[in-house]
């Protein structure tokens, strides 16, 4: 395997950027690389021959898109088999997912949707989230995602998470963006999620950008610079649990990758320091 | 294995069939949920399809893409399967133009090549060797290979079908045959063939692999002689398909 280390910061990998990942020698300000293993099993072509040159220069974390943990059917133990191959085949140690449902009992929806956060859900998913763990040989590390409904008489997220944790024994991808665009549109203080948060349950960060609608909502676009009030939050987060390797993730709008290497070195200074 | 308590099921599949076809009183959390989905599905058919795109109007794209998310149970969980599962329903839905489906099948073997897992590669010799080498030879198909008819010529399916042609039909209609297929330097090429040479790949293909004897018994008597021979090499040097001999030499 191929550690990161906890002071470690990352880009998601896009296809846009793939010819200057391979083209250039190793970066130094990329530590490590995020990928959908998704967007990369089972291909073949420039495709897989861009990720054979991308893996031998960069340690790389999966970030998977489909496991959907928290839905009603039977888990799909092949895919997660065929997860392991690529995990193990690419010397990947972290795999994270989302705490969300991408499927109901028609098929696969292919985007995250929320799961009711009712204390009566957390053993049943817990399960699966073991259940998963033994198939990957690793611990299941899930991202508290950004939402846009409501299931009535939910549980606050940090004490579902940190029981669906206690009980599964699985690690948190704390995305700090997704936790101030919910805490805007919900109406809670993001720094007293943050605080709820157990810090030994986190694996690493993302961070990203977020689009401000007209009605004042926030959209979860990772289509933008990543914005003053989410970076504070990123530094109280630092200086809370502590360092661990951050990931910036850009997703749309995407800039060239000089200037997103330009951003992801302005948001470790800044979260350096304050964590000095 | 615990079974999911009954609220879990009730909420996410109401949740989740409202999204799929949210009604006209949807809340603004279903109708921003829809929309992210019906752009995703979006996204996927305009990179993957763009002539199809193209030649689609608007109002027909939205109409598919809707059904698609109404009514499509998708099996395969890898996000470039979209494109694979959008095909698979287009092709249930019985309700686009035949002309138009055949188009989007065949940006399907164009995208399907690209991403294919097979590993490709070139043959270590460029002909077929004279008869009493002693060692047999074997043709086998580039794994990538797909060798299609289509109604319309490519060229012209790019030119004349758009939009405002209202009955979607290329203006050259007729019978073409293609082999689409990735090379060794991962280059998706599509090869016009004449009937006798689809006739050969199609024999090459049919049996995954075939002993040149073989084929040549099977062929010889149709096609003119050394045609045969000429084309294995033509198509061996195209990566079509790759000569190997068997075995040592005697």
């Amino acid at each position: 395997m191929r550690r990161i280390g906890m002071n470690a910061h990352g880009l998601g990998l896009r296809d846009e950027h793939i010819t200057a990942l391979c083209q250039q020698p190793k970066r130094t300000d990329i530590d490590f690389l995020e990928l959908a293993p998704e967007n990369w099993m089972n291909i073949g072509g420039t495709k897989r021959a861009n990720l054979e040159c991308i893996a031998e220069r960069y340690p790389l974390i999966a970030h998977g898109l489909s496991l959907s943990i928290a839905d009603t059917q039977p888990l799909n133990v092949e895919f997660l088999q065929q997860i392991r191959a690529f995990l193990d085949r690419y010397h990947i140690e972290i795999y994270s997912e989302h705490l969300s449902f991408s499927r109901d009992s028609q098929g696969y929806l292919y985007d995250l949707l929320p799961v009711p956060r009712h204390a009566d859900n957390i053993a049943y998913i817990a399960e699966r989230i073991r259940q998963a763990q033994d198939i990957l040989q690793r611990p299941l590390v899930l991202e508290n995602i950004s939402y846009y409904h409501r299931y009535p008489d939910e549980l606050a997220e940090a004490e579902f998470l940190t029981r669906l944790v206690e009980q599964s024994q699985c690690e948190l991808l704390l995305d700090i963006n997704n936790v101030y665009v919910n805490s805007q549109n919900h109406g809670y203080i993001p720094n007293d999620l943050i605080c709820a948060l157990q810090s030994k349950s986190i694996r690493y960060y993302h961070i990203a950008g977020h689009l401000v609608c007209d009605d004042g909502q926030l959209l979860d676009t990772h289509g933008k610079a990543v914005s003053p009030a989410v970076l504070a939050l990123a530094q109280f987060t630092f200086q809370q649990h502590g360092t661990r390797p951050l990931l910036l993730e850009r997703d749309h709008h995407l800039p060239t990758l000089e200037t997103l290497c330009a951003e992801l070195n302005t948001i470790s200074q800044a979260v350096g320091e304050k964590n000095a | 294995m615990r079974k999911p308590p009954l609220a879990l099921q009730q909420d996410t599949e109401q949740f989740a069939q409202a999204i799929r076809q949210p009604s006209a009183q949807a809340s603004a959390s279903i109708t921003h949920y829809h929309q992210f989905l019906y752009d995703k599905i979006d996204n996927v058919v305009a990179q993957s399809f763009p002539h199809f795109s193209a030649c689609l109007p608007e109002e027909s794209k939205m109409q598919l893409i809707n059904a698609f998310l109404a009514i499509h149970g998708a099996i395969e969980p890898e996000f470039h399967h979209i494109a694979t599962e959008f095909v698979r329903f287009t092709q249930q839905y019985g309700k686009l133009q035949k002309t138009l489906l055949t188009l989007l099948e065949y940006e399907w073997v164009l995208f399907y090549a690209e991403i294919d897992p097979s590993h490709v590669t070139q043959s270590a010799i460029q002909k077929i060797p004279k008869s009493g080498t002693g060692r047999p030879v074997t043709l086998l198909p580039n794994p990538t290979l797909q060798s299609i008819e289509l109604p319309f010529a490519i060229d012209q399916a790019i030119i004349n079908f758009s939009a405002t042609t209202p009955a979607f039909c290329p203006i050259v209609q007729g019978h073409f045959f293609y082999a689409i297929f990735r090379n060794s330097y991962n280059l998706v090429l599509c090869q016009s063939l004449t009937l006798a040479e689809k006739y050969i790949i199609d024999n090459i293909k049919a049996s995954e692999g075939v002993r040149y004897d073989t084929l040549k018994n099977q062929l010889a008597s149709s096609l003119p002689p050394g045609y045969l021979q000429q084309q294995l090499a033509h198509f061996n040097t195209n990566n079509l398909i790759t000569i190997q001999l068997i075995g040592k030499t005697s």
